[in-house]
């Protein structure tokens, strides 16, 4: 059974995060996660992950490809096929070539919640697990590019609606006009047409480091250990 | 004995019509012609949906190859939810009895909006949303006449048990998406090589537009 998991591009930061102590091999981090991959293939139970900010990502996947190729004046369609080696699978949101497993460029959009979120990651470093789902998109696509782009997109409406119905919850005592207006200011967080479009798009570019990609394979194979021995698959 | 004219037009020959040369014989009979699978270098992919059609004009073409004369008279249109809608009635000369013949078809385009608009917001539509939108509707609804007239024409390229229905909500609204983002970077394009860069993605939806902007962007220079 151990050598039928296959993790995927999206967790692969998970399995990569290095434990305290150097006597350990894997980090509490990763036992967690393997415990979770193993309720799901034992039990075909997985834990839940539903968020306002998951919602708005799959919501407006299209529409951040839409402001990406037009930032990029580069023309993207989704991708639907799945990809899997013997280690990990995954599905490249958007790629640039002929076909999938002939990739040159595999990008990656991530939908930002707001203009605050999408500032946090424009000023910030790029985080540890989007290189590593990045690094697995590479492995799979032979691709020797890739890149987290982070896209500031219009919130759908449900989103905005349900935004505004938790502020008026906490809220109850406040008064019609002072409410009002509060509600536009709502309104208004969360759609941005009156921003340049080049504003919006922020790009982490990322090489194929098969450095990197050997430590996933070496680090994948300690986590099927783990799993075997711990849960005596 | 009366003289007496009779049209007889010729047909031409399956192998006639896909080499596109002239030449007909006698024998080849209609139902036969109209019922042939077409040639795989007639059909394209869909780059969105991924599904085969053929181009208007090579329908157009067709037309003209196997019933000599054919019209088109406009029998409606309008606003249909957030497209143009036309209904067409196709009329050709059958080239068997040489008679006027017709069939009618229904076809429609979305309406293009502003970037980040809803498809809906009739707000937020284009100065150039129907001149764009009628013409294609018009395009979708003269190739779903021609269709119903046989194989040729492209009725069987997509079959039922090809296509997923489970799907097709789904992939309209990702359909609407794509198209909707190849009509922005048409909108977008400044200069002949960013429009160069398009015209793969360009089907019946957005040919129009897509001309009209190459011109602009032509006489622009």
């Amino acid at each position: 059974m151990q050598n039928e998991i296959l993790f995927r591009c999206s967790q692969l930061g998970k399995l990569m995060t290095e434990p305290r102590s150097k006597s350990e091999l894997l980090s509490e981090t990763t036992k967690t996660y393997l415990t979770e991959v193993y309720i799901g293939l034992k039990y075909g139970r997985t834990k839940e992950i539903t968020s306002k900010y998951f919602e708005k990502g799959i919501a407006c996947e299209e529409d951040s490809i839409t402001l990406f190729s037009r930032v990029t004046k580069e023309m993207f369609l989704k991708n639907e096929d799945n990809l899997r080696n013997e280690w990990i699978t995954g599905t490249p949101d958007i790629f640039r070539g002929d076909a999938i497993l002939n990739a040159e460029y595999v990008p990656d959009i991530k939908t930002s919640w707001d203009i605050f979120t999408f500032f946090k990651h424009k000023t910030g470093t790029l985080e540890k697990d989007y290189y590593w789902q990045i690094q697995g998109y590479l492995w799979l696509t032979g691709a020797k590019r890739g890149a987290i782009a982070h896209c500031l997109v219009n919130t759908p409406d449900h989103l905005i609606e349900k935004e505004k119905s938790n502020f008026m919850y906490k809220n109850p005592e406040m008064g019609y006009e002072e409410l009002e207006i509060l509600l536009e200011e709502i309104e208004r967080n969360y759609k941005y047409d009156d921003i340049p479009i080049d504003d919006r798009v922020h790009i982490f570019e990322i090489e194929r480091n098969d450095a990197d990609i050997d430590r996933l394979k070496a680090r994948i194979e300690d986590c099927r250990i783990y799993i075997n021995e711990t849960f005596n698959l | 004995m009366s003289n007496v004219e009779v049209y007889q037009r010729k047909l031409p020959s399956l192998n006639d019509i896909y080499a596109d040369v002239d030449g007909t014989t006698k024998n080849t009979a209609l139902a036969v012609i109209l019922n042939a699978e077409p040639p795989q270098n007639w059909i394209k992919i869909h780059p969105m949906t991924k599904f085969k059609y053929i181009p208007i004009e090579r329908v157009e073409y067709l037309l003209t190859r196997i019933f000599g004369r054919w019209k088109v008279e406009v029998k409606e249109s309008g606003i249909l939810a957030n497209s143009v809608q036309v209904i067409i009635r196709l009329h050709y000369i059958d080239p068997v009895t040489g008679e006027w013949d017709w069939q009618d078809g229904i076809g429609a385009s979305p309406l293009q909006t502003n970037a980040g608009a809803g498809a809906i917001d009739f707000n937020q539509i284009k100065n150039a949303a129907v001149q764009m939108a009628a013409p294609a509707a018009e395009s979708y609804a003269i190739k779903d006449a021609a269709e119903k007239m046989g194989k040729i024409f492209g009725k069987d390229l997509n079959r039922k048990d090809e296509i997923n229905y489970q799907d097709l909500n789904e992939n309209n609204s990702k359909r609407f998406k794509e198209l909707e983002r190849v009509q922005v970077m048409i909108e977008d394009a400044k200069n002949v090589t960013e429009l160069e860069n398009l015209r793969k993605y360009v089907t019946d939806d957005t040919n129009n537009q897509f001309t009209l902007k190459y011109k602009e962007v032509l006489n622009a220079k």
